[in-house]
């Protein structure tokens, strides 16, 4: 099968020669490399900026995977109800997830401007803050921009996965707890969520795994943020190799990104073997 | 009679309590793409004021003017399209092929390709980021329409193939027996009996191709260098990157860049939803 072959050749080449570039210290343009084995690993793990990296990766990544679900889920529940206009609703609700991230970043970027922006605008009318956010020059505020902006891009996948797992949950189980006068919260809490079980599983696993890599929405809002405060590992990958021009160094946490990830799926899926035992 | 009233009453409070709640979600989650459509044709000084207005005074088509006249964005219009539309039509071609064979022929290791198929899928783009773009300067085709189109049908295949693996499964065996007893080729029976009932799937496939692609970012900035081949995300982001940020270009090129996905989603909702899901439901 000829689509087979390429497939092959177009994945699993290119991540053999990210392990091998990650021996190296090749030059992005340049043809002259030399072997230098596990030296570009090592001095990573010196580098303090490394370390910055992957610890906004892992804020970054379980903040928004949470606060996708949330109100993912939240949204799903509230689909699954027949109301008026459902269908347009939920065409609304999948908007954020197709449309392209520049659009979603550049938008975002508008509504969370100091001067111009509405959030700022509406913030201060409202007396929450005192002096307009600004996402260039506040950590804290651009960690909280990027979360946002990829919390509203990618909860209608969550969503979506949910709904259709919902949809398949037989009416009886919930008309037999209402006879048994259990209340709505309830009804959640011990039959839809012990039936959302199995999906959410996947959707963790994914969800994480995707926003972990997730590159576009962070470059777009904050181009790794004030000092680096929203350089997560992606960000490392793509200005190492586009910006220093350190291809092996680019590789190489590429690689550890890819180990990472690996060891999260398997403990994950240990604990996911328990608990089902 | 007191008990009936109050289960009545709850049962109406709850109702408009998922009223109230459905507005004010849907409002706060279609809010963003609102305003940037009423920000795009709001006139500059509206735009650029401190006081944010919710409808505009007067429609003004200045940004968009400004936009086209002043910056290569027709340029990168072009270019995404040149390079999404190929993409999707190679990707659907090779899906159908591959998804076919894996779906009906078995042959050693058929099975371990299938979840290779799928795990080739989740590995997220970035990390071929270095060795791809290595691979390009190699072939000599970087900073060409083709590379992209060439890495966008590698990420892409993974997911073609897999949903319309799914959907072939799903097709009676007997149907294409019936046919070849009564002497059709294999082609035929593919032409003329699978793919007509597989569409559906194909339009799935078709639309995620090309909405992936013509939104993607990051290759698009590492595979293009010249403004003459740039597409439109990354022809935007560099707009939004560098230099002063012109806003109302930026409302009005999202606005642009939004619509053919716009168009396009509407009719195929059902089949997008159908992409997405893929690979997360084993029903």
């Amino acid at each position: 099968m000829p689509s087979i072959l390429i497939l092959i050749l177009l994945k699993g080449y290119p991540l053999i020669l990210n392990l091998w570039l990650s021996l190296t210290t090749k030059h992005a343009f340049l043809k002259a490399y030399e072997f230098v084995y596990l030296s570009n690993y090592a001095s990573l793990f010196r580098d303090p900026l490394f370390w910055n990296s992957l610890r906004n990766s892992v804020i970054y990544t379980s903040s928004t995977t949470g606060l996708q679900l949330l109100a993912g889920i939240g949204a799903a529940v509230m689909l699954n109800q027949a109301f008026v206009g459902r269908s347009i609703v939920r065409s609304l609700f999948l908007f954020p997830y197709v449309i392209p991230t520049v659009v979603g970043a550049i938008v975002w970027k508008w509504m969370l401007n100091d001067v111009y922006g509405i959030i700022n605008y509406l913030l201060m009318d409202w007396r929450i803050i005192q002096s307009p956010i600004l996402i260039t020059r506040s950590p804290w505020g651009a960690m909280i921009a990027v979360i946002l902006l990829a919390t509203w891009k990618y909860f209608p996948f969550v969503t979506l996965c949910v709904l259709a797992r919902l949809q398949s949950i037989p009416r009886d189980l919930y008309a037999a707890a209402k006879v048994d006068g259990a209340s709505t919260w309830k009804q959640f809490i011990y039959i839809t969520l012990p039936q959302l079980k199995g999906i959410l599983y996947v959707i963790i696993i994914l969800r994480t795994m995707w926003m972990f890599n997730e590159f576009a929405t962070i470059y777009l809002m904050t181009g790794g943020g004030p000092l680096g405060s929203t350089e997560t590992l992606p960000i490392s990958i793509y200005r190492k190799a586009f910006e220093l021009f350190e291809t092996g160094g680019a590789a190489a946490i590429g690689t550890i990104s890819l180990l990472l990830l690996l060891v999260f799926y398997t403990v994950y899926k240990r604990i996911h073997k328990t608990s089902e035992a | 009679m007191r008990e009936i009233l109050s289960y009545k009453l709850r049962k109406r409070l709850k109702k408009i309590l998922l009223y109230c709640l459905m507005v004010s979600t849907t409002v706060v989650v279609s809010f963003p793409l609102y305003w940037m459509v009423v920000s795009s044709i709001k006139p500059r000084t509206e735009l650029f004021s401190a006081i944010p207005k919710l409808l505009p005074s007067h429609i003004s088509l200045d940004s968009y003017r400004t936009l086209v006249l002043t910056t290569n964005f027709l340029l990168y219009l072009r270019n995404s399209f040149m390079i999404a539309i190929p993409t999707t039509i190679i990707v659907v071609a090779l899906a159908c092929i591959g998804a076919y064979g894996l779906s009906r022929f078995r042959f050693w290791g058929s099975e371990s390709l299938k979840h290779g198929v799928l795990l080739a899928y989740l590995f997220p783009p970035i990390v071929f980021i270095v060795p791809i773009y290595v691979l390009m300067c190699r072939a000599h085709i970087n900073n060409t329409p083709l590379s992209l189109i060439l890495t966008y049908t590698s990420l892409q295949l993974p997911l073609g193939l897999w949903i319309l693996m799914e959907f072939f499964d799903t097709i009676p065996r007997d149907l294409e027996n019936a046919a070849m007893v009564d002497g059709a080729t294999q082609l035929q029976v593919f032409l003329k009996i699978i793919l007509p009932l597989s569409i559906p799937g194909i339009i799935a496939v078709a639309s995620f191709a090309f909405i992936w692609s013509w939104g993607e970012l990051l290759y698009a900035l590492v595979l293009i260098r010249s403004e003459s081949y740039k597409t439109l995300p990354a022809g935007i982001a560099g707009l939004l990157v560098w230099g002063a940020t012109r806003w109302d270009h930026l409302m009005a090129g999202a606005a642009i860049c939004v619509l053919p996905v716009l168009i396009l989603f509407i009719p195929v909702q059902k089949h997008l939803v159908r992409g997405i899901t893929a690979g997360a439901i084993k029903e």
